[in-house]
């Protein structure tokens, strides 16, 4: 149960980063602006460590 | 609030609480942003950035060193976190808005990373009312989200302390998240400014 459970987190941490990040790169070479809020978006899930 | 997610019968309960959280977080989160931006555009002369941008920069690299563990740099930041007496005060709903309001201010509580600094910055040299309040906004949104998934996360309620120190272990993760953030802010940053 455990074991399905911590799948989970890591699974949840790999698909916003990839999100964040590839959102951030696609969008940066037409606009800058939405990259900044995905690498803010990023910066507030990091944050999950002091739920 | 997450527990409550996997109560059965709670979950509406669950929902309310969170829909508050985030919203009074989404206010004041952009309460802060747009004040950042407009007091930088108040105060900065014009060209500021061109000094400002590196030292945000220079801020980024200190506070990834520091989160890291490679140098040690004293933090100024307040030490206090939300209070959870707040639920028995004013009521479970009233104590999850200000939970999120105070969270959404963002520089009132205890700083998880020091890249948390790096975003404060960057809304206030950005001179922008509305781009600094987008920016805490999504900044929020990325920290609320948590909150939101967190009950997929546990197979049932008496799962909460396990998942609790599963994330406190996962601390190298989370820094290593950070860090992604701090890198794509900071990048983002330069390629507006055109350096």
């Amino acid at each position: 149960m455990a074991v399905r459970s911590s799948q989970r987190i890591v699974a949840a941490n790999t698909a916003v980063s990839l999100l964040a990040v590839t959102g951030g790169i696609a969008t940066a070479a037409y606009d800058a602006r939405p990259a900044m809020l995905f690498g803010a978006a990023l910066l507030g899930w990091s944050q999950l460590v002091g739920l | 609030m997450t527990p409550l997610g996997k109560v059965a019968g709670a979950q509406r309960t669950w929902l309310t609480h969170v829909i508050a959280y985030t919203l009074a977080g989404a206010l004041s989160s952009m309460l802060v942003g747009g004040t950042l931006g407009a007091v930088g555009g108040r105060l900065l002369p014009p060209d500021a950035w061109r000094l400002g941008i590196p030292a945000a920069v220079l801020l980024g690299v200190l506070a990834v060193a520091r989160d890291m563990g490679w140098i040690q740099v004293p933090l100024a930041q307040p030490r206090r976190q939300t209070r959870d007496v707040w639920t028995y005060r004013y009521g479970p709903l009233a104590a999850s808005a200000l939970w999120g309001f105070d969270l959404g201010l963002v520089v009132t509580t205890w700083f998880t990373f020091a890249g948390v600094l790096v975003l404060v910055a960057s809304a206030f040299l950005l001179e922008d009312v509305l781009l600094g309040s987008l920016l805490l906004l999504f900044y929020w949104l990325g920290r609320a989200a948590s909150v939101w998934v967190g009950p997929l996360f546990l197979e049932d309620a008496g799962q909460t302390p396990w998942m609790l120190d599963e994330i406190n272990n996962r601390h190298r993760t989370f820094r290593s998240i950070n860090f992604l953030g701090v890198g794509l802010l900071l990048s983002a940053l330069l390629l507006y400014r055109g350096l």
